[in-house]
């Protein structure tokens, strides 16, 4: 009888399929580790990036404050303006020598008193602007301003809308990936409810304009920057799995 | 059975008791490996998990202190009410909203697992600008202009614990709002 032999011997077959089977196992559990890891990896970049830009915002705000600042002291300059009847003085005047003149002119003419009250209120508009961008150039010379050369003019005369924007970029220096921030600001003048009453004048202001400034853009940006990609084992290190 | 035994297996003898037990231990080891591999990967994102969503938590508390006109209605449309305390403090206020342990409403009686904790504390603040110029009869209201610094954190109740905070955020704010002066 002819001795048919097998194309391979069987022998420790089962072991081999034993010690595959933990092998795949092996790799498959340091893929769900591996997998995990760089899930919290990400999570913690994710954490430090929101830190960064609540950091970036807190400054932002911390600029908006002082900002807030110099409108607080300019709508003052404009009470005491309307308060102290400085519009009437010319070498206290706050605005140029003819537009001075024409305040003047336009407050001393026989104005029914309703106008004049209206007329000032208008006075004390265009003292604020010219108080707040005064300021403001001296403070922030790097904004970018955007408002016609003659403001105060358009105000003064009700021209229709007068609009002032200004622009700047808060910067973040201190993370790995710098980030900026835009902000696009208008200035809000504001209102108030002048009268005149035994040549004394008083002021109200109105309750739905209290804020001195709107916000028109919040734009925050990065410049182009490329990954590393360079593995941190430090990073895995420093996050033990248990 | 001579087949068999010319096609390979020429004994019929098996593995000793001390083989058995030895590879029987050798496979224990790796499949306690194996396991804990399994086991750690479970324990590393289940934290992840919990850490994404405390930061997100902390990240909504900070938006809503943004959208909110005064310090003092900070999240009183956001938080749940039922589960958030609000004490007044010095400069500020400290409100804290408690979770369970599916960051869901603690019911009565049960304690509650992690806790989201606000701290908003003036800073600096301009001078106070009254309403009214000219006729002041006393009683006008102030607008305040504020800044306002805000800390946000996240984490377990249980602050003996290692890893009792999960996220924390600050930042600062400039209100702007009116009170009723002298």
């Amino acid at each position: 009888m002819k001795i048919k032999y097998l194309p391979f011997n069987k022998k420790g077959a089962s072991s081999v399929l034993v010690i595959l089977m933990m092998v795949v196992l092996i790799v498959f559990g340091l893929a769900a580790l591996t997998t995990s890891l760089a899930a919290m990896r990400l999570g913690d970049k994710a954490n430090d990036w929101t830190g960064e830009y609540y950091e970036l915002e807190a400054k932002a705000e911390e600029f908006l404050f002082e900002l807030d600042g110099l409108l607080v002291q300019a709508e003052l300059d404009a009470i005491s303006y309307i308060e102290e009847e400085l519009y009437l003085e010319n070498e206290k005047t706050l605005f140029p020598d003819n537009l001075q003149e024409n305040i003047y002119n336009s407050y001393n003419v026989a104005l029914p008193e309703a106008a004049g009250e209206y007329y000032l209120s208008r006075v004390m508009e265009a003292a604020f602007y010219k108080a707040a961008i005064d300021a403001l150039l001296d403070e922030f010379p790097r904004a970018q301003f955007n408002y016609s050369g003659s403001y105060m003019r358009q105000i003064l005369e009700d021209e229709g809308f007068t609009e002032i924007t200004f622009a700047i970029t808060i910067s973040e220096e201190n993370s790995d990936y710098p980030k900026n921030l835009d902000i696009e600001l208008r200035l809000i003048a504001p209102k108030y409810n002048i009268t005149i009453s035994d040549n004394k004048v008083s002021g109200t202001r109105t309750t739905s304009t209290y804020k001195r400034y709107k916000i028109l853009a919040w734009k925050e940006w990065q410049e182009y920057f490329d990954y590393s990609d360079k593995v941190e084992f430090e990073d895995i290190s420093d996050q033990p799995p248990l | 059975m001579k087949n068999l035994v010319k096609s390979g297996i020429k004994s019929n003898k098996g593995f000793t008791l001390v083989e058995v037990i030895i590879s029987i231990g050798f496979l224990c080891i790796a499949c306690g490996i194996i396991i804990q591999l399994f086991i750690a990967s479970g324990e590393v994102r289940s934290k992840a998990a919990l850490r994404e969503i405390a930061s997100l938590k902390a990240a909504n508390a900070i938006e809503a202190c943004k959208i909110s006109d005064s310090p003092e209605d900070v999240g009183k449309d956001i938080f749940n009410q039922a589960s958030t305390n609000y004490e007044k403090t010095e400069t500020g206020y400290a409100i804290s909203e408690y979770f369970d342990e599916n960051w869901g409403v603690p019911q009565q009686g049960t304690t509650p697992v992690y806790v989201l904790k606000v701290d908003i504390a003036e800073v600096q603040r301009h001078s106070d600008l009254k309403d009214k110029f000219g006729d002041n009869d006393g009683n006008s209201e102030v607008f305040i202009s504020a800044l306002y610094e805000i800390n946000v954190t996240t984490g377990y109740v249980d602050t003996g614990r290692d890893d009792s905070l999960l996220a924390e955020f600050s930042t600062s704010r400039h209100f702007v709002y009116k009170e009723i002066g002298e």
